[in-house]
């Protein structure tokens, strides 16, 4: 096809055209990209300012808190971006800082009126502003706020839940897991670290609602119970940590198997080994993992017919456990008719050396 | 006393540098792991005060810098959000003098500074 002198020439000038409103298109967008980068780092030198004063303003007697804000602040806080700024920057050094410096970020937040921004946010359409608002008024101590908060422990949207649920736990301590009465959507094994991360920071006290949680109708809950009755060594819920051993729920069951290796008593063992044939490899494995730590001279036997399995992980993990059975575990073992054969052979030396550390 | 403050983060700079100050020590600040230990060699702070994780060189290799370098020794306060048994004990077996865990009071780190002031 021959293309006419003519059409050639529109399309050099329609593209020319074109790549000069793009080219000024791009150039306007850098100009205000740049103008906006520097206003911000103008503001950021203003936060910080007023946020160094802030920490420490020390309270005259009876005058109460607070920060007096020349004119020009004034005009700025008018501005919502300015006021989300100064609130980033409060929300990061708050983390930072404890006691009378942290209460201080807080005051200032409530005297500019701030929390109504974050509470605009916590009604926004998109998650992550409901979520950053969430986290925003926990870690300025908006303790008023946590019944709006607890409202949102069960809410359908995985991360606005458990922002509010990290922050009620923050509020609250061990009593702010109360929501756990009452969740029905799962808690993912992150954020079940993330709660015990959180909890770890508190003074360990008042442990009450664990024996309901181990039988909620939510079995996230129950695996978190079983965590921190783990955690926090709660002996007298043994029984109902057996109990857990006949849940329905395979992850149920492996947690208890796992609970059980720091919360046991003379008969943990025979509960394992009762249980064993009727398990997956992988909570066979965890029951041998907990028999190293628990079992004594009446699991022997169970033990040594675990060495026959055809299984190499089974046979290793068996026999680990026999060499915490003392003497007669060990000879149970290094006198095993196949003990100078592969593979017992090698798993001898593994274990023996693995002992030796 | 001369006390080298070194934190990735500007603010919590800041704030160390204002309150150290306000105490009457004579303050430097730097905002990476390297140019800490330049900082160090030139002036011989009294005291070191480091964040653990920093560009460059972490506060961890800072102790261990500080520890070989002959002469007096200067004492290492480690200021960090990493609240683990295992990152403290691996710290203070590194030669740190003293660890503060982050969420932490002004008040309280320029009472636990005032400990190194002979």
């Amino acid at each position: 096809m021959i293309i006419s002198p003519g059409n050639l020439l529109f399309a050099t000038i329609s593209f020319s055209v074109f790549m000069l409103v793009l080219l000024i298109f791009m150039s306007f967008s850098l100009v205000i990209k740049n103008r906006r980068d520097k206003e911000k780092i103008r503001w950021l030198v203003k936060t910080n300012a007023l946020i160094t004063r802030t920490i420490f303003f020390e309270e005259e007697e009876n005058a109460g808190f607070f920060i007096p804000v020349n004119k020009r602040m004034t005009g700025l806080l008018k501005n919502p971006l300015f006021r989300q700024t100064l609130i980033n920057e409060l929300v990061v050094t708050s983390k930072n800082l404890a006691g009378v410096a942290g209460a201080n970020l807080a005051h200032l937040y409530n005297q500019l009126g701030l929390e109504k921004d974050t509470l605009k946010k916590l009604n926004h359409f998109s998650w992550h502003k409901r979520a950053k608002a969430i986290q925003e008024l926990a870690t300025l101590q908006q303790l008023e706020y946590s019944p709006v908060l607890y409202n949102l422990t069960n809410h359908k949207n995985e991360y606005i839940r458990m922002e509010a649920q990290t922050s009620f736990v923050k509020f609250h301590g061990f009593d702010g897991l109360s929501f756990l009465n009452e969740i029905t959507y799962p808690i993912s094994e992150w954020h079940q670290i993330n709660l015990l991360t959180e909890l770890s920071n508190i003074p360990a006290s008042n442990f009450k609602g664990i024996e309901n949680w181990l039988k909620s109708s939510n079995d996230s809950v129950i695996i978190f119970a079983l965590k921190l009755s783990a955690s926090y060594h709660q002996f007298q819920l043994y029984d109902r940590i057996v109990e857990c051993l006949k849940h329905t729920n395979p992850k149920v069951r492996f947690q208890a198997i796992k609970c059980l290796k720091d919360i046991y008593e003379d008969n943990t063992a025979w509960h394992l080994m009762s249980m064993y044939t009727s398990e997956p490899k992988s909570h066979q494995l965890q029951i041998l993992a907990a028999l190293k730590e628990i079992a004594s001279g009446d699991s022997i036997s169970f033990l040594e017919k675990q060495l026959e399995s055809e299984d190499h992980q089974i046979k290793i993990a068996a026999a680990r456990a026999l060499y915490r059975c003392g003497d007669e575990g060990v000879n149970v073992v290094e006198k095993h008719p196949k003990a100078s054969h592969y593979p017992l052979h090698d798993i001898i030396q593994q274990v023996k050396m693995e002992s030796k550390k | 006393m001369k006390i080298l403050v070194a934190d990735d983060d500007l603010l919590m700079l800041r704030t160390l540098e204002f309150r150290l100050k306000k105490d009457g020590h004579t303050v430097f600040t730097t905002r990476d792991g390297r140019e800490a230990l330049s900082q160090i060699e030139k002036i011989a702070p009294d005291l070191i005060i480091t964040d653990l994780m920093m560009p460059f060189t972490s506060g961890m290799e800072i102790i261990g810098s500080v520890r070989q370098m002959p002469g007096r020794r200067i004492p290492v306060i480690i200021l960090s959000a990493m609240g683990q048994e295992n990152v403290v004990l691996e710290a203070f077996q590194l030669g740190a003098d003293d660890y503060i865990t982050k969420p932490f009071s002004p008040n309280e780190l320029s009472v636990r500074v005032r400990r190194f002031m002979v």
